[in-house]
């Protein structure tokens, strides 16, 4: 097992020595810093409070806007509009949390928590798009690249066996995307706070588990969805992984992760909207915050079913990219 | 125990319906360097791929120090240093860096090791630049540096001097041949180049079309050129026409080329016919007997193929 460790960080070496390695954290650092500040600029310009007003009879203003929505679900659940189905899951949940603050008596917050801020900020700038896009770099480089560059028959022809090497990267990939998701929380947190007050720090928040509303720490709460996002990267980190390492080509490992990320995600996302079946198709259901943050948006799906169902199919591609590494003629 | 370094058995390799190798077995005793000679796409890339298990193995078996690429791979890994097809190594880091990565790999091998296979190499004062700043004969080195790094007990390169100059290629020569010497080292080259592996290696395998036809030492193919008593001399004289004219009236198989007269006669003819080119007033400067051009011609002998 030390002799695996030590696989690991000869990968990480490689990787790290990269110059591209260096540059991608860069490049979101700067990111993170400009989106930070030009929000703050656009808010302090346009004078944008960043309080609201509650009125003193909140429950009946809540009360009213769930009867609302109640019909507007039964019009949902009853239609045979398709489209508009996807709506049921943000509705329930918005239901539900105005319900549950009615019978807990927990009054809208005025302004929210540095936490909230946190995780909207992240949700909407989809940090994690830009993580993901780095860590496909990365994974295609470190398998297929070193195919490419003559690199792989220096590591094979070695006392390690092939699964190991290839294990060896995966770990590298994850740790490097593990370093981006904590930067990239960091200074998401310490910008926010430095420019809008490090308010609300023990705040508490309610989540939504698809069937119920929990009440947490707000802390928890944001910690669960950069979590989360990060699972989705994994999805797609794996799968330019396993393409890597049979196709052996990294641009087609990098092109085709990518296209999967940014356009085919949406086109599978539709096909489980329109279809019952759609939803056992790898990637329609892997944007796990949303179903947490907004309410899932595929009838009958709930979180344990989106990460099983992409967890099987992350264990279709790691077999399919293990096999091939492992009978190749290199 | 075996005395063997390497260890070849009835190797087969088949790829779909192509039979790329078949029935190759060697064995390379220790501190021999053993050339791998043959044609482009003989098999020789193949057979070594095997060897360090870059290709899977078909049918038999290969050890090396002892221990099976099949069933102990770990273990036959450890005794192997090699360079397969070109010395490619990680661009964008310096060689020492290259260096560090591979000595990780092995247990013992230290800082001192490494400088000490810089030396051997003679790469210490471009070891701190990236390998990208390299020319093809330093990464020849640095890559012969990555394999000696944890004392293998077998060298094997593929193709060493492919794309080297000659400067580059005699020290190479002698660096293995210093190896071999001094530390004991097995090597195993492949080559399609017959000069090189004459000058290079104790014994000599041919391989055509996927299999061995040969195995001899570079002394036995040298003699086989002389065998059959025919040989190819080179005559260099003052007068070659008168020359070229004395020996067609001896009844001798000559021509005219470029660096001299070529005469292809027996080995008991040779005096009587320096005895008449002299006798005629002919000065003669040299006659070489042309022996690259002969083992050449044992090589096509041997691979069964026309000039």
């Amino acid at each position: 097992m030390g002799n695996f460790f030590t696989l690991v960080s000869i990968e990480n070496t490689k990787l790290w020595k990269r110059l591209s390695t260096k540059i991608m954290l860069l490049i979101i650092i700067v990111i993170i810093i400009a989106a930070t500040s030009i929000v703050k600029y656009y808010n302090v310009s346009h004078n944008v409070s960043n309080t609201t007003k509650i009125s003193e009879n909140w429950k009946q203003e809540l009360q009213q806007g769930v009867v609302m929505q109640k019909t507007q679900l039964k019009q949902l659940q009853d239609g045979t509009d398709k489209m508009s189905k996807f709506m049921i899951g943000s509705t329930k949940m918005s239901i539900a949390e105005s319900e549950y603050r009615i019978n807990n008596n927990i009054k809208p917050e005025s302004q929210s928590s540095i936490w909230s801020k946190v995780t909207k900020f992240d949700t909407q700038a989809r940090y994690s798009l830009i993580i993901a896009l780095m860590l496909i770099i990365s994974c295609s480089a470190l398998v297929a690249g070193e195919f490419s560059e003559g690199t792989m028959k220096m590591m094979i022809s070695r006392p390690y066996k092939r699964s190991e090497i290839l294990s060896a990267k995966l770990i590298a990939t994850i740790l490097y995307g593990l370093v981006l998701l904590v930067t990239t929380f960091l200074l998401n947190f310490i910008l926010i706070g430095i420019f809008n007050g490090f308010n609300g720090m023990g705040a508490k928040e309610m989540l939504w588990t698809s069937s119920k509303i929990i009440y947490i720490p707000a802390a928890l709460k944001t910690i669960i969805i950069f979590g989360l996002d990060f699972l989705t990267v994994l999805v797609y980190v794996i799968l330019a992984f396993a393409i890597s390492a049979i196709s052996r080509s990294r641009s087609i490992a990098t092109g085709f992760s990518l296209f999967l990320l940014l356009a085919g995600s949406g086109m599978l996302q539709m096909l489980a909207i329109f279809f019952s079946w759609g939803k056992y198709l790898p990637f329609g259901t892997s944007d796990f915050s949303s179903i947490v943050n907004t309410g899932a948006c595929i009838e009958g799906t709930t979180l344990a079913f989106s990460i099983g169902i992409a967890t099987i199919y992350s264990i279709i591609f790691c077999f399919a990219g293990y096999f091939a590494f492992q009978k190749r003629d290199i | 125990m075996n005395n063997e370094v390497l260890k070849v058995e009835k190797l087969k390799k088949i790829i779909g319906k192509r039979t790329i190798v078949s029935d190759i077995s060697i064995e390379l005793k220790k501190g021999e360097i053993f050339g791998f000679l043959g044609p482009n796409g003989a098999g020789k890339s193949t057979t070594i791929k095997m060897i360090v298990g870059l290709s899977k193995i078909t049918e038999g078996n290969i050890y090396v120090g002892g221990c099976s690429v099949k069933e102990d791979f770990k273990g036959a890994m450890r005794n192997i240093g090699c360079i397969v097809e070109n010395p490619d190594m990680y661009k964008y880091m310096s060689g020492l860096d290259n260096l560090k990565i591979f000595a990780k790999i092995y247990k013992g091998v230290d800082e001192a090791r490494i400088n000490e296979v810089v030396k051997i190499v003679d790469l210490e004062r471009a070891i701190k630049d990236k390998v990208k700043t390299y020319s093809l004969g330093m990464k020849q080195r640095l890559g012969i540096a990555q394999a000696l790094l944890h004392s293998p007990k077998i060298l094997i390169l593929d193709e060493p001097t492919n794309g080297l100059d000659p400067a580059g290629i005699k020290d190479m020569r002698e660096l293995l041949r210093k190896l071999s010497s001094e530390t004991g080292l097995t090597v195993l080259v492949s080559s399609h180049i017959l000069g090189e592996m004459q000058q290079m290696c104790d014994r000599v395998g041919i391989i055509h079309k996927g299999r061995i036809i040969t195995i001899k030492s570079v002394d036995e193919l040298l003699n086989m050129t002389q065998k059959g008593d025919r040989t190819v001399l080179v005559l260099e004289s003052d007068n070659n026409e008168k020359a070229n004219s004395l020996l067609t009236s001896m009844n001798v198989n000559n021509s005219i080329l470029g660096d001299g007269v070529h005469i292809e006669t027996t080995k008991d003819r040779v005096p009587e016919i320096i005895k008449t080119l002299t006798l005629e007033g002919i000065g003669i400067f040299g006659m070489d007997r042309q022996e690259t051009q002969s083992l050449e011609d044992v090589f096509m002998k041997l691979t069964g193929e026309e000039k």
